[in-house]
């Protein structure tokens, strides 16, 4: 009996330890063996593609999307969506630039990245608290972000003429885009939340049965607020980098970016019924999408095709994706 | 309608056997309904009941037996199938389009048309009017069907039923959602339709309803039928010990010694679920709540987890009047509840095992700023351990696991707590037999540890052997306390099921 | 898995080859050279930086040169023909090979499509930006890169080549001055904007404003955004009406928006009041409303300098000085074109056929 015992101990924890990675990674392989078929053929195609220069600038590009997709992402987990994520991403670029005019970087950075998140925060109240279904909440504010922004600039961009901000979006440090080290750092950040908080596993719980998860004591609405916090947090965030690489506060800024992030989520292998996926998928997501856009712009293939090839792609890679979680 | 055709049953069913992944739910069943005939189905919770209605009507189709419909052989691939041989079921819960018009639900999907292809209003509203009188009873076929009341969105039902020409009729449950003085109505309906030449099969828990309406009456347990026989010719007694069948050895009084009262809930009212609630259990006690389905027992277990607000009552937990605001709130309490909606409330299907049994009490593994890996492995460790879930990796999915598995992990899921007061509701729904004792066996030990444990079931033989005393709830009110020694499953379906 | 890799693969490699297929034809516009060198001749500034049919020596090597083409967007025929000229131009030299970007106008889209011509090598970039200041980053690379850049329309507060545009102030002057003639100085007017806070329609509207400001006993009534396109201004149109018994003339900054008014003028029956329209684009269609008598004028802003930004690439990398290059308020050299003059009923005959587009005008619903 006691034999049995010890040998029944040291198989359960053989299954625990060998399973964690293993299964998370399974789970993310079909979409980084995507990504990385898509360099293959990329590098074929273009000998310019696998160039240093190139691929940093291809994460410059998608730095934009890339932090956005990750708050979405946190979103898409409870099985939520936040539609006004390019009106918020508007609305703190014009924010950032009318603040940097008079204040400089120490007071518009913090502001513009706090404007953000309260709007957030409104989606989150609305959403958690009023019951209001998240697609109508935020489609809502949608419209209500972006008229503010149009109302604070009279329409007109502002012209951002801070240099040192300037750095901020066209920079590089160590060699990388800075762009690129902020869309890294959310990544991480992100990651590290959903994984080793309280808050991050509660996200999955509530997506995958919100029920169950209220009955479980997990405080549902708290969390769910708190995920349109996160998501315009990453928005007000995507702005900065947006105003500082573009050095205009412009309020059509973002138009249609929520698609955009959405997309790179749902590439990225995040179920839209919530509970299923990660931000790391979410980055190969942008990459994807990105790295496309690339080298279709680097072979010159027709604009329009473009387009078209974006779209196949989104479609293409969710029912390969359903099809594979299936079997 | 000549004698000779009233002979032949509208409806016969011929050893009809059905089972769903191994577990036989139906064998051997044999039922024919005769013109004019009230015929009714009794049995206890799970005795096969609802499996012969959906194959009646068409939802199942069974794996052997056969079904003749005026005499001739029939298979019932669809309910369409079974609408179109003249077999309707009405649901206990009602199905009409609440923004329709009630001729409109009427005749929905086979609308009267005009010549030019339009359904045809007043040839609709004249059929309806026609139906309704039939059944006599006064409704204005053009009312939306959300705005009726409950009884006559149920004559509703049954108009459109007729005007499928049915010739066989299956209501089940219809008076579970009446109140006793329409259930007087329906049964005014019910022989006007008698009348008409029509079959009726009749299901119903309230055995007092069997002996105003019915004709002949079947009884089922466990899949079987176990009688058959004129209503006039028999008794409750007869129909008790027909649905119960087997006499339990009297259980070996338990030696357990209760301690302090743990848990004391006083007058617990929910408007329109239950009403003055009363019972308590003590540490190291297990009291069974007992009931029919619709009884209110998973309502008191809601309320006292502050998913509902009582209007009125108390809840007092360890001597000390609580209010409790919501499971994490009862969680500190050291209350903890195991659904009986595993599916819907309890499993975080498409996550992990380990995730699925730490989620209850992340507190538990954490300590600023991160979760604690080591914490939580070790406590996933000795639950798989304790439980004896079995699994090939607690990374698996949950919803790969049998349901036996994945009750052991829903019930590890509310150790995580270490609950002083544990509510089980329904704890071996769609489990096997062996997963099934080894749930028993682990009760048995948590309350020998001195927890406190409330135990809703609808098994009877559950209740039996594991109570120490037991609470029978009928229609939201408390029927009847018994200790173990007065309870038996007799006892229980009296109080539950007899009208007082 | 595999089969998630084969899809992918099939997607990237279907979606290069049917641009192959189509090779005959020219992206986006959709023509044939031949068809686009017959209509060379007709383009309005063939004169300006004039460049000899034939393939294009640099210091005597006639190898392949490549131009990057980055468009605000295709959404507007205006757009679609600005490359047409352009495109006319390059098919007049064999070697030279055309790429060109949809900014599907949104600046950041437009600031990496600038960054990918980089990366793929091109020898010279055109570039017609969304907007002017969320440009200069791109602007910038591209002449760190010592590359030429030409913008076109639009200009960019930084370094350049050249900006070669039109001013919209000027041609907003000529058309508002017309109206306030019309309206003999005086009366009530209603203006349907571009897409607000873009360029073009903040500069239509300074120029409208210049001209009010000499003419107090014009009253503009109320302002509001037509998006360059009709729809919006069919319900602003038919608001005011409803709101203003008086309304003397229209100004828009588009010539869709314009025929949009029109449309709620006829549906609101006001057509016997002979409000007037005074509208912007200068396309084929917009010449014949004219000599209908919908439109009292039309600024003439052609889209038809694509090709003289290409020639003005060529002429720097061929090292040829640019005659009539100007230093301005701006960074870099801008050359000025010689001002359209505003269609008006007298002059609208001459000019039809001359404008862009080769579709109708939306019958006038008042004739």
């Amino acid at each position: 009996m006691p034999a049995e015992d010890t040998s029944r101990a040291t198989k359960l924890a053989g299954l625990l330890r060998s399973g964690g990675l293993q299964s998370r990674l399974r789970q993310q392989i079909g979409v980084v063996i995507a990504l990385l078929l898509l360099i293959l053929v990329a590098s074929l195609v273009s000998d310019r593609f696998l160039t240093v220069p190139n691929l940093l600038n291809i994460l410059r590009q998608v730095a934009i999307v890339g932090i956005l997709a990750m708050g979405q992402t946190f979103v898409i987990l409870t099985a939520g969506i936040d539609l006004s994520v390019g009106a918020i991403l508007g609305l703190s670029v014009v924010l950032f630039a009318s603040l940097l005019e008079g204040h400089g970087l120490a007071v518009a950075i913090p502001l513009g990245l706090l404007a953000g998140t309260l709007v957030g925060l409104v989606n989150g109240i609305g959403v958690a608290y009023a019951r209001i279904p998240a697609f109508i909440m935020t489609l809502g504010m949608l419209s209500f972000a972006r008229g503010l922004a149009f109302i604070h600039t009279g329409g007109t961009p502002i012209p951002i003429l801070n240099e040192n901000y300037y750095y901020v979006g066209n920079g590089y440090l160590l060699g990388i885009p800075i762009p690129a080290l902020i869309f890294i750092a959310t990544l991480i950040v992100s990651a590290i939340v959903l994984r080793l908080t309280p808050f991050g596993r509660c996200v999955y719980a509530i997506g995958s049965n919100e029920d169950a998860a209220r009955l479980s004591g997990v405080p549902v609405r708290r969390y769910k607020m708190l995920v349109f916090v996160v998501c315009g947090f990453t928005a007000a965030l995507a702005g900065m980098v947006f105003s500082s690489q573009l050095s205009v506060g412009t309020p059509i800024a973002g138009q249609g970016y929520e698609l955009d992030a959405i997309a790179a989520v749902v590439v990225g292998g995040t179920s839209l019924f919530g509970g299923k996926g990660s931000v790391f998928g979410t980055f190969v997501g942008t990459l994807i999408i990105g790295i496309l856009a690339n080298i279709l712009n680097l072979t010159g293939v027709d604009p329009f095709v473009q387009q078209l090839a974006k779209g196949a792609l989104i479609v293409v890679a969710v029912y390969v994706m359903s099809r594979s979680n299936r079997s | 309608m000549n004698d000779g055709l009233a002979m032949h049953p509208l409806l016969e069913a011929k050893g009809l056997r059905k089972s769903f992944e191994g577990n036989t739910v139906l064998s051997d069943v044999d039922l024919s309904v005769l013109p004019g005939e009230v015929h009714a189905i009794v049995g206890e919770n799970g005795a096969g009941k609802s499996t012969l209605i959906k194959i009646l009507g068409g939802v199942y189709q069974p794996e052997a037996g056969q079904l003749l419909i005026g005499g001739a052989e029939r298979r019932l691939r669809s309910p369409r199938d079974a609408l179109a041989a003249g077999v309707v079921v009405i649901h206990q819960e009602l199905s009409l389009a609440p923004d329709l018009s009630s001729q409109e639900n009427i005749f929905l999907g086979h609308m009267p048309l005009n010549s030019l292809g339009v359904v045809d209003q007043s040839e609709m509203r004249r059929q309806s009017q026609q139906l309704f009188d039939r059944l006599s009873v006064q409704i204005d076929p053009s009312r939306l069907a959300g705005e009726l009341s409950v009884a006559q969105q149920q004559m509703v039902e049954i108009a459109k039923a007729l005007s499928f020409d049915a010739r066989v009729l299956i209501l089940d449950e219809p008076t579970s959602v009446l109140d006793r003085d329409r259930v007087a109505t329906l049964f005014q309906v019910i022989e006007r339709l008698k009348a008409q030449g029509i079959g009726i099969v009749y299901v119903s828990h309230h055995l007092d309803e069997i002996f105003t309406i019915a004709d002949r009456v079947t009884v089922l347990r466990d899949g079987r039928r176990t009688g058959l026989e004129r209503v006039q010719a028999v008794d409750q007694e007869w129909m008790v010990s027909c649905m119960i069948g087997r006499d339990f050895p009297p259980h070996a009084a338990h030696t357990r010694s209760s301690g302090q009262p743990a848990l004391e809930v006083k007058r617990l009212t929910v408007p329109g679920e239950f009403e003055d609630v009363s019972f308590s259990v003590r540490e190291g006690e297990i009291v069974g709540l007992a009931g029919l389905v619709g009884a209110g027992r998973s309502e008191v277990a809601q309320a006292i987890m502050g998913l509902t607000r009582p209007v009125r009552g108390e809840i007092t937990v360890f001597g000390r009047p609580t209010r409790i605001s919501g499971p994490d709130a009862a969680a500190r309490l050291g209350i903890a509840y195991v659904t009986e909606d595993r599916k819907a409330q309890g499993l975080l299907a498409n996550r992990p095992v380990w995730e699925n049994l730490t989620i209850s009490n992340l507190r538990r593994f954490y300590s600023f700023p991160f979760l604690r890996p080591r914490a939580e492995r070790d406590f996933v460790q000795d639950m798989v351990k304790r439980l004896d879930i079995r699994l090939s990796s607690v990374n698996t999915e949950i919803r790969n696991l049998s349901g036996g598995n994945q009750q052991k992990v829903l019930i590890g899921r509310s150790l995580a707590v270490e609950p002083k007061i544990l509510i089980l509701d329904e704890p071996t729904r769609g489990v096997d037999i062996g997963a099934k004792q080894e749930i028993y066996a682990f009760v048995e030990k948590l309350v020998s540890q001195g927890v406190a444990i409330i135990l809703i079931s609808s098994e009877m033989e559950e209740v039996l052997r594991l109570s120490d005393r037991i609470v029978v709830l009928k229609g939201g009110q408390v029927a009847s306390t018994m200790s173990r020694g007065e309870a038996s499953e007799e006892s229980i379906m009296r109080a539950a099921a007899l009208a007082s | 898995m595999m089969r998630y890799s084969f899809i992918l693969l099939s997607a990237l490699i279907a979606a290069p080859a049917s641009v192959a297929l189509a090779q005959e034809r020219q992206p986006i516009s959709n023509k044939t050279c031949d068809e686009l060198l017959a209509f060379y001749d007709k383009l309005p500034f063939t004169d300006v930086l004039p460049l000899d049919e034939g393939p294009i020596a640099i210091g005597g090597d006639a190898g392949e040169l490549t131009i990057g083409f980055s468009q605000t967007g295709f959404n507007h025929p205006w757009r679609i023909s600005m490359l047409e000229a352009m495109q006319a131009e390059a098919c007049r030299h064999d070697n030279i090979e055309l790429i060109v970007l949809d900014g599907n106008v949104d600046v950041a889209k437009q600031n990496n499509d600038v960054r990918d011509l980089l990366a793929r090598g091109v020898d010279g970039i055109v570039m017609s930006p969304v907007e002017s200041a969320g440009l200069v980053p791109a602007a910038r690379a591209v002449m760190a890169e010592g590359l030429p850049l030409v913008l076109l329309d639009r200009d960019v507060p930084s370094e350049k080549t050249l900006f070669i545009g039109q001013s919209n102030v000027t041609m907003a002057e000529q058309v508002a001055k017309r109206m306030a003639e019309d309206l003999g100085g005086k009366g009530d007017i209603v203006v349907i904007t571009g897409l607000k806070g873009s360029s073009p329609a903040v500069d239509r509207d300074q120029g409208m404003m210049n001209v009010l400001a000499d003419y107090p006993d014009i009253n503009v009534l109320v302002k509001g955004d037509g998006e360059w396109i009709r729809e919006p201004a069919v319900r602003l149109m038919e608001d005011w009406l409803t709101a203003h018994p008086k309304i003397d003339a229209v100004f828009s900054h588009a010539e869709e928006s314009a025929w949009g008014a029109q449309l709620a003028i006829a549906r609101a029956n006001r057509c016997a009041e002979g409000i007037r329209q005074y509208t912007f684009d200068g396309s084929n269609a917009g010449f014949k409303s004219v000599r209908a008598g919908t439109f009292g004028a039309d600024g003439n802003y052609t889209p038809f300098i694509g090709d003289i930004g290409l020639r003005a690439v060529i002429y720097t990398l061929m090292g040829q000085d640019i005659p009539g290059k100007a230093e301005y308020h701006n960074a870099g050299y801008q050359l000025v074109l010689p001002d359209s003059p505003t269609v008006v009923p007298e002059n609208a005959e001459e000019w039809i056929g001359r404008g862009w587009g080769d579709f109708e005008p939306t019958p006038d619903p008042c004739q």
